[in-house]
């Protein structure tokens, strides 16, 4: 996929000198303090955040964004992101693809376009550069796992109702996004269950699969990581979401997902995970200073051994509730959420059940129109009985402390 | 004497041909002035020659806004863009005749385009959805914006016939408009009263405040 992106730009670039050209970006530097956590999940633990109680100063993301856009409504968009916490560092590219934005005709209907890799349509919070969340320093479980396992590789089509047009103040959008590379989808859902933080999978990473009892007897074909954005079964996957913004306070979104993946194959230590799940939206201005926001996903994901019966299957389910307050250069964030897999097997060594609730406390002060200081508590219960796996207690309570200098350029 | 006759009935005829001053208040049912809504009047006999005007009509692209929201020209007037914002627009109009588009740069200045239809001008940015701005295009020299004691004035209009136009895209009735036949001959006064009041004004503002966002 990535190669038809790079040649179609590469045709594009004939016309390269009446195309506007800009790179934007964000430079995210925290001091990270991590109670009871010994490990976090990236490095094949079950701690819930992505930093390790050891993780000193960390630069927890340089995202940086190129965008080339040419006279016809069409652009070309490259996003590159870089984390160095001395554990999990990487380097690599998070999205890239073409995108077609058509002008609205008289009755404000306009069609979009994109092709190439980028992320579903799902997050309200991970709207600003680089899919960075502008409101807390934590994207909440349901979009981490959005930002960890999810990417499309395909192409999307949407349909816009501008209202204005029509002097209504009501706007739609429909979206179907038709992917592939995504067969793997909900396996680290299963295995190390729901989690917070602010680390995306880059295109080239791989994720360390956490060493539970089953990997040595009925899963032991599973490699010792997960490669989340891979192609095993040929079959595309659909997205398809659809988006209603009332005026400039209200917006509600859902969305139903289905990667279509033919359960049945495992290659390469990699298996496909038949994944499945419904998500609704809300965002909504009480008044000028407080927004709420809300995001709440169910869905099914499992995968067979090569005979044909389900080794894994999990429902799963992720919610929170947001407020915000904002005054001048002020914003407080309260952020609650609860998430819960639910394992429907019967493989031993492989207890993917789990619950867990949160709460995030979150402050930013703008320094200027560009940086921003950003302090953030984070509270994380959680019962998971694959900890005794590793000999750790079931019940786990976490907390993080971040501060963070957050500078966009 | 005769001629100190003539002289002083040709003053009085003169005031009346050519320097007929026009007041029109627009007010609500309720009585309140109504301010930016725009006033025209088009003579009946069409056989005037009109002047046009020639400066440019500035909109800029301020905050994220179209500012003014609201304003009118005569056809075959320009507009001049001028982009305050230290990003891109993408401006287009999808009305009718009026359809055009191109790209303004950050602190661009001079993207101009000529408004060869007589009607309205719808505008928005393409990157930008809740930016939202209106030009009335007017086959007319005679036009205004009302101030803020809902007050158009206009001087030196030449006797005869004319239609009132008041004209606002939150005015709630066929074409945004309201007419009324006038005639002129000498200084007149004219209130009218809208039959609706208006649609609120759209805050061209975006839900989310933040400066960096992406399409995400």
């Amino acid at each position: 996929m990535i190669k038809f992106i790079v040649i179609s730009f590469l045709l594009i670039s004939s016309d390269i000198y009446s195309a506007e050209q800009s790179f934007k970006g964000l430079v995210d530097t925290r001091v990270v303090s991590v109670e009871y956590d010994t490990q976090s999940y990236l490095s094949g633990n079950y701690g819930k955040f992505n930093f390790d109680s050891d993780t000193p100063f960390t630069l927890a993301q340089l995202g940086l964004q190129y965008t080339m856009k040419w006279e016809n409504n069409l652009s070309f968009h490259a996003v590159g992101n870089i984390y160095i916490d001395g554990r999990n560092n990487g380097i690599g590219l998070t999205e890239a693809f073409l995108s077609y934005r058509n002008l609205p005709n008289q009755n404000g209907w306009r069609i979009k376009s994109k092709i190439g890799v980028f992320y579903p349509k799902i997050s309200f919070e991970n709207i600003a550069t680089a899919w960075s969340t502008p409101y807390t320093l934590t994207s909440s479980s349901l979009n981490n796992w959005v930002g960890e396992e999810l990417r499309h590789s395909g192409f999307q089509l949407t349909l816009d109702k501008l209202g204005k047009f029509n002097k209504s103040q009501h706007n739609f959008s429909f979206d179907i996004s038709l992917f592939q590379n995504n067969d793997t989808a909900g396996a680290m859902l299963s295995w190390h269950g729901w989690t917070l933080g602010n680390r995306q999978t880059l295109l080239n990473e791989k994720l360390v699969v956490q060493p539970f009892a089953a990997r040595s007897t009925t899963l032991a074909t599973q490699a010792s990581y997960s490669d989340p954005f891979i192609e095993l079964d040929n079959r595309w996957g659909t997205h398809l979401t659809t988006n209603w913004q009332y005026d400039n306070y209200l917006t509600i979104s859902g969305g139903i997902y289905n990667n279509n993946a033919d359960a049945s194959i495992v290659k390469s230590g990699q298996y496909t995970w038949d994944t499945n799940f419904k998500h609704v939206g809300i965002k909504y201005n009480i008044n000028q200073k407080i927004q709420l926001i809300s995001q709440y996903m169910t869905g099914n994901t499992f995968m067979q051994s090569p005979y044909g019966d389900k080794v894994v299957e999990n429902d799963f389910n992720s919610g929170f509730i947001m407020l915000r307050f904002q005054q001048n250069k002020h914003q407080y964030a309260i952020r609650v959420e609860e998430f819960e897999v639910k394992d429907f097997d019967s493989t031993v060594g492989d207890n993917n059940n789990e619950y867990g609730k949160g709460i995030t406390l979150s402050y930013r002060y703008k320094l200027n129109k560009r940086s921003f200081i950003h302090s953030e508590f984070n509270w994380l219960n959680s019962s998971r009985p694959a900890r005794w796996y590793l000999k750790q207690d079931v019940n786990l309570t976490e907390q993080q402390f971040q501060l963070a200098f957050r500078h966009y350029f | 004497m005769i001629n100190k006759f003539f002289l002083i009935n040709f003053l009085f005829f003169n005031t009346q041909a050519f320097a007929n001053n026009i007041t029109i208040k627009v007010m609500d049912s309720k009585q309140s002035k109504v301010e930016g809504v725009i006033v025209y009047l088009t003579p009946e006999n069409n056989t005037l020659n009109h002047a046009l005007t020639k400066h440019p009509l500035i909109i800029f692209q301020k905050n994220k806004k179209f500012t003014p929201y609201i304003a009118v020209l005569q056809k075959g007037q320009e507009i001049n863009f001028k982009n305050q914002d230290d990003v891109t627009h993408h401006i287009y109009s999808a009305s009718g005749e009026n359809r055009f588009d191109f790209k303004i740069k950050a602190g661009e200045q001079n993207k101009s385009t000529v408004i060869t239809t007589s009607g309205e001008v719808a505008m928005g940015c393409n990157i930008h959805d809740w930016m939202s701005g209106y030009v009335l295009a007017v086959d007319t020299p005679y036009f205004d914006q009302t101030n803020s004691q809902g007050l158009s004035i206009f001087k030196h209009i030449p006797p005869g016939s004319y239609k009132l136009t008041i004209w606002h895209p939150q005015l709630e009735t066929q074409k945004n408009e309201f007419t009324k036949k006038v005639e002129i001959h000498n200084n007149y006064h004219f209130k009218v009263i809208l039959p609706k009041p208006l649609l609120p004004i759209p805050a061209q503002q975006n839900q989310d405040e933040f400066d960096f966002l992406e399409g995400y």
